[in-house]
C-alpha cells in the first residue's frame, strides 16, 4: 500500500512538474519526457555519422579503416553481377569515396565492402551489439534511405521503433530479429541500433502492404551475432572468392511435418556427416549450441546462423535418454542440386507479388569468370570423406573446345581434391574459385589416381 | 482463532492485492500519455476537418492509387474490394487568421489554377463544436503544398477554436526529435494523434523536415508540435505515390515557410509548383568496372534530343564532374533548375564529344 502511495505521489510531483516545465523553454531537461527526447537526439548524433549510402540502399560503417555492411542484394543491384567498386557516401559528408566487396554472405544477405581511405585517415563507425541481449520490447534505432529521399545528398533517414520479435525464420533470412520501425524500399542494407548506439542488425525486409512496398509495421534484421559469425570468413575472401556459404549437416533428413517439441530426425544417410556425427532416425534434435530448437524450422535457422563447415553442439533427445553430439554443416546449401531449405510464408508471399525491402533476387550469385570444363552432374562425391573432393565422370566442352582439365592430362576416374589451394568437396567449391579467376590463369590442380597423389597446372579457359 | 483467521485473510487479501498490482507503476509511460493527451489537448483548438467535394466522374482523384498487383488471396482481384477505393478524406486543417484555415493543396488535386480545380464542387469546413462551413480557396502555394481556405464565420469569437500564432523565431527541430501530429479525422469532434521522431531535417531544399509518425489521409494538413506544444511544422508535401499511407515517411513544410507562404496567399497570390528540371534521358550503370552511363533512351523533346544525345551513348562527365552512378546523374541535375545549361562528355563508339544540353522542365 505504502509502495503505491510512494508512486502515486511521485507521478503525482512528476505531472506538477511537467506543467511547470512548458514555460521554461531554454533550460537544461527536467521532465523525464524531456531527458528521454535528450537522449534520442544525443543517439541519433552518435550514430548518424556512421551511416553508408551505397547505390540504391544504406549501409553502415563498423571500423575506424572502413569496413562497412550492407545488404547482398544491394551491392549485387548490378547487371553483371559484383561489381568490382563502387562509389559510397556517408552521412553528413558530401565526400564521394571508392568502396570495394571484400566478401559477400548472398544467402544471408550480406556483403562486407571496404571503404578505401588514405592511410591513417578514419571514418565514423558503429560497433556490432551482442543481439542475444536483445530482448521483444526494446527500443530500436533504425537509419535508411527509404525510397532514396536523399537524393544524391547525405542526408538519411532516422526512424525510432520496437523489437517486436525475435529469432524469425524465413529461409535466408534464418533467424532474424523483427522490428517495427520504418522499414521501406532504400532502407536495404542499413543498420538497426540499441539504445546503446549499437548495431543489433542489418535491415533487410518489409512485410508491405498489398502489392506495393510501403512498410506496414513489420521489418527483418539480419542480427549481428549471425554476421560476427561470418565475419572472420567474410574478411579471409578479400581479393578472393568472394563468396561464404551456408551450410547443413549432410545426411540429416529433418521431418518438417512432424509434430514434436523439436526437429525430428527422419533419416539419416550413410557415410554422412550426420553418420558419424551419430544420429539416428527418431531422434529429436532439442537444443544446438545455446539455441533451444522448438521445430524443423528453428533447426534451419540456427543451421544457417554460422558459415558453412562451422561445428554445432547438438542436444538431442532419443526415446528417455539425452544424447550430445557434435556436427558440422558441411553440405553448401546455395546449390540446387545439394542441401535445400525450406521456405516460409514470408518468403513465398515475397515471391508473389512484393515484400522484400530491395529490388534483385538476394541470393543471386556472381556468376564465374572462367571454365575449368567440368560437365553438369559429370562428377560425384568422394565414398572416402577423409580424404574429401570428388571423383570426375564426364568433361565438358568449353566454347567448342577440349575440357581444360582434360587438356592437362586428367582421366575419367580421377578424384580432384583441391584446385588453387583450396580444398573441394562439392562442385560450388570450384566455381567460387573462378568468380575471382579470369581465363588463362594457371591453377594447380591435386589429384589422385590409383591411389596416388598428383598434381597439374591447367589454364583455366573463357567462359563462352 | 477468530483473530488468527483475520489476520489470515488480511494477509490474503494484500497478498491478492499485491499480485494483482504491476509488479512496478508505469511511472514514465503514465508520464507519455499524460504529455501526449495534454499536447493533443493544446493543439485540438487550432485544428479542423475539412472535406473536400468532388465530381468522380469529371476528374481523377486527387490521391490516385498505385496500380496494385493481384495477389492470390491477398485481395487486389476484386473491384470492390475495400482497399481499391480511393481515400478522399476528410483532411486536417490549421486555424491561421480570424476566417482562414490552411490545408495541404494536394487535397484540391493537382490543378495549376487559383482557386479550387475544377471538380472539385465544394470545400466544408467542420469546427470543433460540429458547426460547417462552406469554405472558398484564396490562395495556392504549391510550392510547400498549402491552399488558404476563407470561411464566413469569425473564429476569433468562437470558444472552442482559437487561432495558432506563428513563432516569431525559426524553430528548427533536431534529428530523433520527439513530435506530435494532432489531425481530425472522420469524426471532426475528436482529435487524432500520432507521435515520432524527426527523421530528416534537410528535405525539399530545406522547405521541410521528415517525420517517422504514421501519417494517413486524416492528418494531411495537421499541425507537427514539439514536446512543449509549440506547433513546428504542417504536414505537407505528401506524396502517396511514393511513401504510402501510413509508411512511417511523411514530410511537414517548417512553420517559418508557411508563415511566409500565409503571407503571399492572404494577398492571392498563386504559387505554383516548381517544374524539377529535366534531362530526358534513362542512363543505367551497364558496365560495371568501367566509368560512365549508358544511355538507354532518349525521351523526344527532351533538351537531351535537342542536343543530339543518342541511345547507346555513354555519359562519362557532367560539368567536370565523373558520372560513375545513377545516383551521381540524379544529383547533379537536382543541383540544377529549369533552363541551366550543362556541358555533357559523350563517347559515342570510340570518339569522345562535348555537348551542352538545356534542362527543360520535368513533365
Amino acid at each position: 500500500m505504502k509502495k503505491l502511495m510512494a508512486a502515486l505521489a511521485l507521478s503525482l510531483f512528476i505531472g506538477g512538474f511537467a506543467a511547470q516545465a512548458q514555460d521554461k523553454k531554454t533550460s537544461a531537461p527536467s521532465t523525464s519526457i524531456e531527458k528521454i527526447d535528450r537522449e534520442t537526439r544525443d543517439l541519433v548524433k552518435k550514430v548518424w555519422p556512421a551511416f553508408v549510402h551505397i547505390g540504391g540502399g544504406s549501409g553502415v560503417c563498423i571500423s575506424e579503416d572502413g569496413y562497412f555492411l550492407t545488404n547482398h542484394h544491394v551491392y549485387n543491384d548490378a547487371p553483371k553481377g559484383m561489381v568490382a567498386k563502387t562509389s559510397v557516401r556517408m552521412a553528413g559528408n558530401s565526400r564521394k569515396f571508392t568502396a570495394i566487396p571484400v566478401g559477400a554472405d548472398p544467402r544471408g544477405d550480406i556483403v562486407l565492402g571496404k571503404i578505401v581511405l588514405e592511410k591513417g585517415e578514419k571514418v565514423p563507425f558503429a560497433k556490432l551489439a551482442d543481439s542475444e541481449k536483445v530482448q521483444i520490447g526494446d527500443l530500436c534505432l533504425s537509419i535508411g534511405d527509404p525510397f532514396l529521399l536523399s537524393g544524391g545528398g547525405s542526408e538519411p533517414t532516422i526512424t525510432l521503433g520496437t523489437v517486436t520479435a525475435k529469432n524469425r525464420f524465413q529461409g535466408g533470412y534464418c533467424d532474424c530479429i523483427q522490428i517495427d520501425t520504418a522499414i521501406n524500399p532504400g532502407n536495404s542494407g542499413g543498420p538497426s541500433f540499441n539504445m546503446d548506439g549499437e548495431i543489433i542488425g542489418i535491415n533487410g525486409r518489409n512485410i508491405a502492404s498489398h502489392g506495393k512496398r510501403f512498410n506496414t509495421g513489420a521489418g527483418y534484421a539480419i542480427p549481428a551475432n549471425q554476421i560476427r559469425h561470418f565475419m572472420d570468413a567474410l574478411k579471409a575472401q578479400e581479393g578472393g572468392a568472394i563468396v561464404v556459404r551456408h551450410g547443413l549437416v549432410s545426411g540429416l533428413k529433418i521431418s518438417l511435418g512432424a509434430k514434436a517439441e523439436g526437429a525430428v530426425v527422419e533419416a539419416v544417410e550413410p557415410e554422412t556427416e550426420a553418420s558419424d556425427a551419430g544420429f539416428q532416425a527418431g531422434d529429436v534434435i532439442v537444443k544446438m549450441d545455446d539455441s533451444v530448437i522448438f521445430n524443423a524450422f528453428r533447426y534451419y535457422g540456427v543451421v544457417g546462423t554460422k558459415p558453412r563447415g562451422s561445428t554445432f553442439k547438438f542436444m538431442v533427445k532419443r526415446g528417455d535418454k539425452t544424447v550430445e553430439l557434435s556436427a558440422r554443416n558441411d553440405l553448401p546449401t546455395e546449390s540446387g542440386q545439394f542441401g535445400t531449405i525450406p521456405r516460409s510464408d514470408e518468403e513465398a508471399r515475397r515471391d508473389g507479388g512484393g515484400g522484400i525491402a530491395g529490388m534483385m533476387d538476394p541470393f543471386k550469385l556472381p556468376t564465374a569468370k572462367s571454365s575449368l570444363g567440368i560437365a553438369n552432374g559429370g562428377w560425384k562425391r568422394n565414398p572416402d570423406r577423409k580424404v574429401g573432393g570428388f571423383i570426375m565422370l564426364k568433361f565438358a566442352k568449353v566454347g567448342g573446345e577440349q575440357s581444360p582439365l582434360e587438356a592437362a592430362g586428367l582421366q575419367v576416374n580421377d578424384i580432384l581434391i583441391s584446385i588453387g589451394g583450396r580444398r573441394i568437396h562439392f562442385l560450388c567449391d570450384v566455381s567460387d574459385i573462378l568468380i575471382s579467376v579470369d581465363a588463362g590463369t594457371p591453377l594447380l590442380v591435386k589429384y589422385i589416381r590409383d591411389g596416388q597423389e598428383a598434381e597439374v597446372t591447367v589454364i583455366t579457359a573463357a567462359r563462352p | 482463532m477468530k483473530t488468527k483467521f483475520t489476520t489470515f485473510a488480511l494477509l490474503l487479501a494484500l497478498g491478492l492485492s499485491a499480485a494483482a498490482l504491476p509488479a512496478q507503476e508505469p511511472v514514465l509511460h503514465k508520464e507519455l500519455e499524460a504529455q501526449r493527451i495534454k499536447v493533443a489537448k493544446s493543439m485540438a483548438k487550432f485544428t479542423v476537418s475539412v472535406e473536400i467535394d468532388y465530381d468522380h466522374e469529371a476528374v481523377r482523384p486527387p490521391t490516385p492509387r498505385t496500380p496494385r498487383l493481384p495477389i492470390p488471396g491477398m485481395g487486389g482481384e476484386d473491384p470492390n474490394d475495400p482497399f481499391q477505393r480511393y481515400d478522399i478524406g476528410p483532411f486536417s486543417g490549421l486555424i491561421v487568421g480570424k476566417n482562414h484555415v490552411l490545408i495541404s493543396d494536394r487535397t484540391l488535386g493537382d490543378f495549376n489554377t487559383t482557386g479550387a480545380g475544377p471538380g472539385v464542387e465544394g470545400v466544408t469546413v467542420t469546427l470543433p463544436s460540429g458547426d460547417r462551413y462552406p469554405a472558398k480557396v484564396v490562395g495556392r502555394h504549391q510550392e510547400i503544398d498549402l491552399a488558404l481556405l476563407e470561411i464566413s464565420a469569425d473564429l476569433s469569437t468562437s470558444i472552442d477554436v482559437a487561432i495558432a500564432t506563428f513563432p516569431a523565431d525559426e524553430l528548427k527541430p533536431e534529428r530523433g526529435q520527439q513530435v506530435f501530429v494532432v489531425g481530425r479525422g472522420q469524426n471532426p469532434l475528436r482529435v487524432l494523434v500520432n507521435d515520432g521522431i524527426v527523421s530528416a531535417i534537410d528535405r525539399e531544399a530545406r522547405k521541410a523536415f521528415q517525420l517517422d509518425a504514421r501519417i494517413g489521409n486524416a492528418t494531411l494538413g495537421a499541425p507537427v508540435a514539439d514536446n512543449d506544444g509549440r506547433i513546428i511544422g504542417m504536414v505537407t508535401l505528401h506524396n502517396h505515390e511514393t511513401f504510402g499511407q501510413a509508411s512511417g515517411v511523411s514530410y511537414a513544410a517548417y512553420m517559418h515557410e508557411v508563415k511566409r507562404a500565409y503571407a503571399l496567399m492572404k494577398e492571392g497570390k498563386f504559387v505554383e509548383r516548381p517544374k524539377a528540371p529535366f534531362m530526358g534521358i534513362g542512363a543505367n550503370k551497364k558496365w560495371p568496372d568501367k566509368p560512365g552511363l549508358e544511355v538507354g533512351n532518349v525521351v523526344s523533346g527532351s533538351g537531351a534530343e535537342k542536343a543530339g544525345i543518342r541511345t547507346g551513348d555513354i555519359i562519362l562527365k557532367v560539368d567536370d564532374a565523373e558520372m560513375n552512378d545513377v545516383p551521381d546523374l540524379i544529383a547533379h541535375i537536382a543541383g540544377h533548375k529549369v533552363g541551366d545549361v550543362l556541358t555533357v562528355k559523350l563517347l559515342r563508339g570510340e570518339k569522345e564529344m562535348d555537348v551542352k544540353v538545356t534542362l527543360g522542365p520535368r513533365p
